[in-house]
């Protein structure tokens, strides 16, 4: 299939472009080159989108799924990772929509049901990484993870390319649809919230650095 | 600052994103280098901003692209190819219609036993060939009958005696006996 000029120039600039024409012409190497490529930031995004790292993975194969499909109708009008991850936000964001109005319950298999974790499971948690170190950690991965879930659906979206694909105003605005001048109102807001839930997490430079109290049987 | 002045909170957020130039950008330089209040309010952003990074961070699993593949199958009626991930950022050779030639390390393999069967077969050849030159064979008979070697004389002298003889161990106990002591001396 022919393309346009401004096509053809994008297409030079960009090699992913150049994949995705080739995938558009039912090349069968192409997609599999393009999944192999993209897997592992769509896996990534998704999850901090969904917060579910299972979920992330269906959501990515579907991503690249739905880009197979629309492949006929590619027409390179921007970098194919803007179009990629307009993609993936449609659908992160359909994704979010239909939990709302369908909660579902969370069957992970790591669950050990209203009785708590079996001595074996603990175990196997604890060998993963340093008693103390890891589980501040993990804690404080918990607690961002929260304070990200308290944004809205959009300001979720634009923290995350923000923040983890390093985009732009412009190019945000592009995936989600809006002007560069929302999506600054938006990361401008969504900031503040973060900051309201962690503010207790975060140590300013002024702050005095925490003492250790020793107890007074200590120096008995 | 306060909710009351969202338009100065846009600026600096996006003063701390790198997303402000000229005249925005110097206004937002002014009120850093003068307000104590707002360097407090820029630091806070920041490191609010810095705590995502503690975020995990979800890698795909290892099959992930044959899983996506098969997921696939149902809408095209067949799979996409899967080459390995070295493969995949290689130009596309052009379609291949000669036989696929065999895999290094196989003819590799049958290279070096054939080498080894060669080298085997020279062997034992020349060892077979050059061992008739080196030393004949025992069972050759005399050019010269008569070039006996002079340690068998003796034996050949008194042959008569030795076929009454059973054995080595008979003439021994004969010499033990003492019978022939005084002619051996002799």
């Amino acid at each position: 299939m022919a393309i346009g000029n401004t096509s053809a120039q994008m297409a030079l600039r960009d090699p992913d472009i150049r994949l995705m024409l080739r995938v558009r012409d039912d090349d069968p190497t192409a997609f599999a080159e393009i999944v192999e490529r993209y897997q592992h930031r769509l896996v990534a995004i998704m999850n901090h989108l969904v917060g579910n790292p299972h979920e992330a993975e269906d959501l990515a194969q579907e991503v690249f799924l739905r880009v197979y499909r629309i492949r006929k109708k590619y027409r390179p009008k921007a970098k194919f990772s803007t179009w990629l991850f307009t993609i993936a936000n449609n659908l992160a964001l359909n994704s979010r929509r239909d939990k709302q109005r369908r909660p579902v319950v969370n069957l992970d298999p790591q669950d050990s049901g209203p009785l708590g974790p079996r001595p074996a499971e603990n175990l196997v948690a604890a060998k993963q990484e340093a008693p103390s170190s890891g589980l501040a950690h993990r804690e404080l991965a918990e607690i961002v993870r929260k304070a990200l879930d308290e944004l809205n659906d959009r300001q979720r979206v634009a923290v995350v390319l923000n923040k983890f694909e390093d985009m732009g105003y412009a190019e945000i605005a592009e995936v989600m649809g809006l002007t560069p001048k929302a999506v600054k109102s938006l990361l401008s807001r969504a900031r503040a919230r973060l900051r309201e839930v962690l503010q207790p997490y975060i140590y300013m430079d002024s702050d005095a650095i925490p003492q250790i109290v020793e107890s007074e049987d200590d120096d008995v | 600052m306060s909710d009351e002045q969202p338009a100065e909170n846009d600026d600096l957020v996006a003063y701390l994103d790198g997303e402000l130039d000229g005249k925005a950008r110097q206004a937002v330089e002014v009120k850093l280098s003068l307000d104590a209040n707002v360097r407090t309010e820029a630091e806070s952003l920041k490191k609010v901003w810095d705590l995502l990074d503690f975020l995990p961070k979800a890698q795909p699993t290892a099959s992930f692209t044959e899983r996506t593949l098969e997921r696939l199958a149902p809408v095209t009626g067949q799979m996409p190819k899967v080459e390995s991930p070295s493969q995949l950022s290689l130009p596309m050779p052009a379609k291949d219609t000669q036989p696929m030639p065999l895999p290094t390390s196989w003819t590799k393999r049958v290279g070096f036993g054939l080498a080894w069967t060669a080298a085997i077969l020279i062997a034992v050849i020349g060892g077979y060939h050059g061992r008739g030159y080196i030393m004949p064979p025992p069972s050759r008979p005399l050019k010269n009958p008569d070039a006996l070697s002079l340690a068998d004389l003796r034996v050949i002298e008194n042959l008569d005696w030795y076929r009454h003889i059973d054995d080595y161990e008979f003439l021994l106990k004969l010499e033990a006996s003492g019978l022939f002591e005084d002619t051996s001396n002799q």
